[in-house]
């Protein structure tokens, strides 16, 4: 870890004559990234989202990024962004190219892009390792799930985009990108799945529609990933590794963001759809899951803001009850389950320095899946603080 | 006594009048303050001479890249001044940190560059005289005949 991280940071300082050129002063090359320290204190027997963070706690939970980009000609452009993050469990602060692609815009109405493509999903998801651009630090988890971060951050391949006005209606913009999203055992969903090898996923697409309503701050969206992607895993050592297969595995997610002033409000709702073929015989399982959220944010004044939401998941959307956990290889009704209410506080004592202050109220475990589930707590806590510091 | 009563009635009326042609001036005024608030200057390249709200919105968001005649657009903004924050409410339709998260988040995601951001007028109008398709806003009232100004509707 602290190798990966000496790395980072000297790539940062290698790059430091750059930053010294902003780019009002007429450099061709921009260069940016951010800095991003937390601490996360949750139970001993629902340690979330970091592994170690029972007890007095974890510091192992930090962002770093820093990203390259230059406008070629004035209709193209090129960039990429290398990022390391570190979650205790997973993460260590590897380095990992975040994303790395070229775009041609054509015309407002079509632009192209090619490389590796951050994925929109939801109103959050491509800017979700960027702790300043947000009130919250943990996002609502049931549709921006920690451990998915690498099955749902970027897509490898290509992908076209653009907008137009659609008269008195207002605004349409879209994203369609398609390709393979590269994710690896070391992943938090790796290590769930007792993953040996995983991989990229097959052939995948992935959308967003945006529709800026002729009312005045009201926006809704619509987005969606299909997949298809297989892996391997150990699942008792001492056994031979078996093949399995998520055939299909899909996302929805409605989006609908009004802002009045200071006050943003926001609901999405999600479904998750897959089916796992284990390899091992037994049936196919078919997982269908959805999630819900409701939050509000008010910027009080230059340096500070309030937010908070709440977030419903069920890990079956048709037995809201749980009461079919043996179905799922579960222990009981609580891991069925997780509602989550969060209050955060922003402070922002500069203009590019964020501190934030975040507690959570946590009813059921659905979404706690490398911690055993057999052993932990309905009822539990979460306490968060992080500082974020871009440039 | 119904001296006093007379005094204290013609009193409250002086009042109303007062207040109501308060409020009349107000609202007369008002119209004339918040146009002047900001003028859209673009460099006298720029075909168009007036844009409409939802277009100059699209502008300053980085969805309308381009002018009529295919000439790109480069916007520029007056950063941490009133005429900003009037500007970004009246047209952009976002307080300042919202339209600040905006940028950081397409930045942050690959999709643009920070837009140019100036601290004085001066420096912005030299700006957007020097470069063809260049647009920005300064506080209403202020005139360079090296720009061409643009009407918003």
């Amino acid at each position: 870890m602290k190798k990966h991280l000496a790395r980072f940071l000297g790539t940062l300082v290698s790059l430091t004559p750059l930053l010294m050129v902003g780019p009002a002063a007429g450099s061709d090359v921009e260069v940016h990234g951010f800095v991003s320290q937390g601490y996360a204190k949750s139970e001993d027997k629902n340690q979330y989202p970091i592994g170690d963070s029972g007890g007095y706690g974890s510091l192992n939970f930090n962002d770093y990024a820093i990203n390259v980009s230059k406008q070629i000609t004035p209709k193209l452009r090129a960039g990429m962004q290398i990022v390391a993050l570190d979650r205790g469990t997973y993460g260590k602060n590897s380095l990992q190219v975040d994303w790395a692609y070229g775009d041609y815009r054509y015309q407002d109405w079509l632009g192209v892009r090619v490389g590796k493509i951050k994925i929109p999903l939801g109103l959050y998801n491509a800017s979700r390792d960027n702790d300043y651009v947000r009130n919250s630090i943990l996002l609502p988890q049931g549709l921006y799930t920690e451990y998915y971060r690498d099955l749902t951050n970027s897509i490898k391949g290509a992908g076209v985009y653009g907008n137009t006005p659609v008269g008195s209606l207002g605004k349409i913009s879209y994203e369609l990108n398609i390709g393979s999203i590269p994710i690896n055992e070391d992943s938090a969903l790796g290590k769930a799945m007792g993953a040996t090898a995983m991989g990229s996923t097959n052939f995948s697409t992935n959308y967003k529609l945006d529709w800026e309503t002729p009312i005045s701050g009201l926006k809704v969206a619509v987005s969606g990933l299909h997949s298809t992607w297989t892996g391997t895993s150990s699942w008792v050592p001492i056994l031979p590794a078996t093949n399995w297969e998520m055939d299909p595995w899909n996302r929805k997610v409605y989006s609908l963001e009004y802002t009045l002033d200071d006050l943003i409000v926001t609901f999405e709702y999600g479904q998750e759809d897959f089916d796992v073929d284990y390899g091992d015989g037994s049936p196919i399982q078919k997982w269908r899951s959805d999630s819900w959220y409701l939050s509000g944010v008010y910027r009080v004044n230059n340096w500070f803001e309030v937010g908070s939401y709440y977030n419903q998941y069920y890990v079956d959307r048709n037995h809201r009850d749980g009461k079919n956990f043996a179905d799922y290889f579960y222990y009981n009704t609580s891991n069925m389950k997780q509602h989550d209410f969060a209050l955060t506080l922003r402070f922002d004592p500069m203009e590019d320095l964020s501190v934030k202050l975040e507690g959570h109220m946590i009813e059921g475990n659905g979404l706690n899946w490398l911690v055993d589930l057999a052993g932990q707590n309905e009822n539990w806590h979460l306490f968060l603080a992080k500082a974020t510091y871009i440039f | 006594m119904f001296k006093q009563w007379f005094h204290v009635q013609r009193g409250q009326q002086l009042l109303t009048q007062a207040a109501a042609l308060l409020v009349t001036l107000l609202f007369s005024a008002l119209p004339t303050l918040v146009a002047a608030e900001y003028t859209l200057i673009a460099n006298k390249s720029v075909a168009t001479n007036s844009l409409s709200k939802s277009d100059t919105r699209s502008i300053f968001l980085g969805d309308k890249t381009l002018w009529k005649d295919g000439t790109v657009i480069t916007f520029v903004i007056l950063e941490s001044s009133p005429t900003h924050e009037s500007f970004l409410k009246d047209i952009v339709r976002k307080t300042p940190s919202q339209f600040n998260r905006y940028w950081k988040k397409m930045l942050f995601t690959g999709k643009a560059s920070t837009p140019k951001s100036f601290d004085d007028i001066n420096s912005l109008t030299k700006y957007i005289s020097n470069n063809h398709g260049a647009v920005g806003y300064v506080p209403g009232g202020i005139t360079d005949s090296s720009v061409k100004i643009i009407m918003v509707k």
